[in-house]
């Protein structure tokens, strides 16, 4: 298990989220319910 | 249950298929040393063979059903019911052994404690079936029609017996099963529903007492029981990660088999040739799966008797001479149709490949050729679609199965959403490579919006997972190019969501109006493709790496 950082490109909602590896899930913002969920390893330093 | 025993030389049970003896060699005096051999002097057709080995035996078939059937749950985790602890609680498995004539009581019911007969009898219902807790959240679908069956059989054999069902919801969907649930009821069975959160003995008696909260009085209510059935679910059976892995197949979060279409072709595995029958597939009864079993050797029968195999027009096509030999594309293919070998190009079983074109969006040498939607042609529909007020326009790459046809479904349905949307059709979501989505940028597209099925629908076992690499690599070169990544979008559509289509499509609309001219220019001009290096094949290796972690681009950037 490791965390990593999401961040929906739709509405801009980002979180953390414990992943396990291999794990095969389709994700979905909490907030707007777009799939386009971006990802990282590293926390994303927000943009100026 | 040691109520019995058996001898070293048996039939399984009475309606065993086939109907055959078994040597349990463990047990068996007449292997080594021969000190019995009884058996095999009085066996006239000489079938017993103590020296008989397992072995393996090859044999070249044209298709295989997989009928591997089904584990029971063992309810020994579900300490709460007691199963381990306390002798008169039996599972649903034990309680048909009991009841049997064939059984070790030879069909008298008894409890195993002291072998009397119970005349209380409770049987809890969806142990180990529709609970998250534990792992198993779907029904077992063949649990409740064995109890109401159980209730009438005790009834039958013994009116004195009182029998209380503690069940969630009772499911008796099928032929006659509602008649037969209200029989149960007419011949006393009381149900109650709620189930329990624990069982306690009585250590004098060894009585059971239940505490359980019925849920329609809102009562708490106490029951002490001679007896109690755990009907236990169903498990997919071990063999079953074994057998996955040799015939390339795929599993539902649940565990079975997933079949090729839940509607349209549920006899079929997504592998051509491979036909699922019975529970491997999905719990279901005996009818069910006899049904399933028909179906699946009728498909045989046709497949195998036609002569000739009709294959995908649109399958790919690897250019021997173009190929890097890097092997990138094996790996990819969802159906294993790729063969690659060190040192050799690459090549596509045709009869294998169902034609989902991941493996020609992932080559970086334009190798591979998806016949009917080719690079060219979809490059030349990107660009006739943008070629007049690019600006003005939401482009969209949907895949044929699920969005495209969730399209369909918001047009039929006569759902209203803006008419600034371009739809691309392709097979599957996962043929959008990296370049179509670049060249709708550089075409002026304001925004795209790559749409496959959800990852449970997918058409091509899982061929969408390459979908998500591809934009995620994209976002990150949108970043890097200093192009917003929010104008690439990715959303997954069933055929079903009308609604859902005519919402994203609102979305994106709403998205492109706060997308500027300044913007599209900038992109148009940082996205376009630098003059060419001389480009050095990737190792199979080097791409792996890049497909585990696309995310380490991003931090680059990001950080």
């Amino acid at each position: 298990m490791a965390i990593e950082y999401f961040k929906c490109m739709m509405c801009g909602h980002d979180w953390e989220e414990e992943v396990e590896k291999g794990e095969d899930v389709e994700r979905s913002c909490s907030q707007c319910r777009s799939n386009s969920i971006r990802r990282f390893k590293s926390k994303p330093t927000p943009k100026e | 249950m040691g109520l019995s025993s058996r001898k070293a030389i048996y039939i399984p049970f009475p309606q065993a298929v086939p109907c055959s003896y078994i040597l349990n060699m463990e047990d068996c005096l007449g292997n080594n040393p021969i000190a019995c051999g009884k058996c095999a002097e009085v066996c006239e057709k000489n079938a017993i063979n103590y020296d008989d080995q397992d072995e393996f035996v090859i044999r070249e078939v044209g298709a295989v059903i997989v009928a591997i059937g089904l584990d029971v749950y063992d309810p020994t985790e579900m300490d709460e019911y007691g199963y381990t602890r306390f002798e008169n609680v039996i599972t649903s498995m034990e309680f048909e052994r009991l009841i049997c004539a064939g059984g070790p009581t030879a069909g008298h019911f008894v409890r195993p404690s002291d072998q009397v007969r119970p005349t209380r009898i409770g049987f809890i219902q969806c142990v180990g079936s529709r609970n998250p807790s534990i792992g198993r959240p779907y029904c077992s679908n063949i649990c409740c029609m064995n109890t109401i069956k159980d209730t009438l059989l005790l009834a039958d054999h013994y009116p004195d017996v009182k029998n209380v069902v503690f069940y969630q919801d009772i499911r008796a969907f099928g032929k006659s099963f509602e008649d037969m649930f209200q029989r149960s009821k007419k011949v006393g069975t009381r149900y109650v529903r709620g189930l329990p959160g624990d069982i306690e003995e009585d250590p004098e008696t060894q009585n059971l007492i239940i505490t359980v909260e019925n849920t329609t009085s809102g009562k708490l209510e106490h029951h002490e029981l001679d007896m109690v059935v755990l009907s236990v679910g169903v498990v997919p059976p071990e063999d079953l990660k074994k057998i996955s892995g040799l015939l390339t197949l795929s599993k539902t979060s649940d565990g079975f088999f997933m079949e090729s279409h839940p509607k349209l072709k549920p006899i079929d595995a997504p592998t051509r040739g491979v036909y699922f029958a019975g529970f491997c597939e999905a719990p279901k009864d005996i009818k069910d799966s006899v049904c399933q079993a028909g179906a699946a050797a009728s498909k045989v029968g046709g497949l195998l008797n036609a002569g000739e195999i009709h294959i995908e027009a649109i399958t790919s096509v690897i250019d021997q001479e173009a190929c890097t030999m890097c092997g990138v594309c094996a790996p990819i293919c969802p159906y294993s149709a790729i063969v690659w070998e060190k040192g050799q190009p690459a090549m596509v079983i045709e009869a294998a490949c169902a034609g989902c074109g991941a493996c020609a969006a992932a080559c970086n040498f334009n190798a591979i050729t998806m016949r009917h939607f080719t690079d060219d042609q979809l490059l030349a529909q990107v660009r006739a679609v943008l070629a007049e007020k690019p600006e003005e326009k939401v482009f969209v790459f949907a895949c044929n199965w699920c969005s495209y046809a969730g399209g369909d479904m918001a047009g039929i349905s006569r759902l209203k959403y803006p008419s600034t949307n371009r739809v691309i059709r392709t097979m599957c979501s996962a043929r959008v490579s990296e370049e179509m989505v670049l060249e709708a940028f550089l075409c002026g597209a304001p925004v795209v919006l790559v749409s496959g099925c959800h990852y449970a629908d997918c058409h091509y076992i899982n061929a969408n997972r390459q979908t998500v690499k591809h934009v995620q690599r994209l976002w990150n070169k949108l970043e890097r190019a200093g192009v917003r990544p929010e104008r690439l979008q990715l959303e997954w559509i069933s055929a079903a969501e009308g609604q859902k289509f005519a919402n994203v499509m609102r979305q994106m609309e709403e998205l492109r109006q706060t997308i500027t001219a300044e913007e599209i220019a900038h992109a148009r001009e940082a996205l376009k493709p630098k003059p060419k290096k001389e480009k050095k094949p990737k190792t199979e290796k080097e791409e792996a790496d890049k497909e585990e972690t696309p995310e380490e681009e991003a931090e680059t950037v990001t950080s």
